[in-house]
């Protein structure tokens, strides 16, 4: 099985690079394809609890983290990004964290990387 | 080697487009095999009313690389939010979706992302 590893960079609102990148890990994920997530940069503020985006129309980045789980793809949070934002573990939802030299191997594990 | 290139970005205010269509010619003429995934604000480099005047033909580009029997498909959700139906789609171009990605992920040995 082809694994792919979709990297999002951007933050979760603003411009919809976060967004697709979820939607396009849930369609490769359905699709018989080994798919990670991992957020890196402004992305990781997808990964915090508590979101409210209902006055932007679009929904919570976070909820989508559960629903791509369900479609078999898990989703990483850079440690590096976090701690160069202030942001603890406990106030992000249920995801994985994963510092440089983990992302490092990952990046070197999967056949392809698409970036968001 | 079979080599699939996705592109984003839009092919105004992006080079990705002009790149990837060097990159794949180069590739070809190599004895290389390519396919073409075109995802988010790169759909629109596939309207066949696209008239970028001077150097970088976009819709030229796409029929050279159609006419050279490369795959181009588009994400139809894409096009859907752009307005893009597939009667707009230079010829030889298809309307498709993440089905298609996820297919160009496993036929590929290597691939390319010019991403966000």
């Amino acid at each position: 099985m082809k694994k792919v590893l979709i990297i999002i960079t951007k933050a979760p609102y603003g411009t919809s690079a976060a967004a697709e990148g979820f939607r396009a890990a849930i369609g490769i994920a359905g699709m018989d394809v080994d798919t990670t997530i991992v957020l890196t940069d402004d992305a990781v503020f997808a990964a915090l609890k508590g979101q409210n985006p209902e006055a932007l129309g679009m929904k919570a980045l976070s909820e989508v983290i559960e629903s791509a789980k369900e479609y078999g793809a898990r989703t990483l949070v850079d440690s590096e990004s976090l701690r160069k934002r202030g942001i603890e573990k406990d106030e992000l939802v249920n995801v994985e964290i994963i510092d440089t030299e983990g992302l490092a191997d990952l990046v070197h594990e999967v056949d392809a990387a698409i970036r968001f | 080697m079979k080599i699939g290139i996705i592109i984003q970005t839009e092919p105004c205010g992006y080079q990705d487009f002009g790149t990837a269509y060097q990159v794949a010619i180069a590739a070809l003429e190599k004895g290389h095999e390519v396919q073409v995934f075109l995802l988010d604000e790169s759909v629109i480099a596939a309207q066949k009313k696209v008239k970028m005047v001077g150097e970088r033909q976009v819709n030229k580009m796409i029929r050279d690389l159609t006419d050279r029997k490369v795959r181009i498909v588009t994400c139809g959700a894409c096009c859907m939010f752009r307005g893009i139906t597939s009667d707009m789609l230079v010829e030889g171009a298809e309307m498709g979706g993440l089905t298609d990605l996820a297919e160009i992920i496993q036929w590929a040995d290597r691939i390319l992302n010019l991403g966000h």
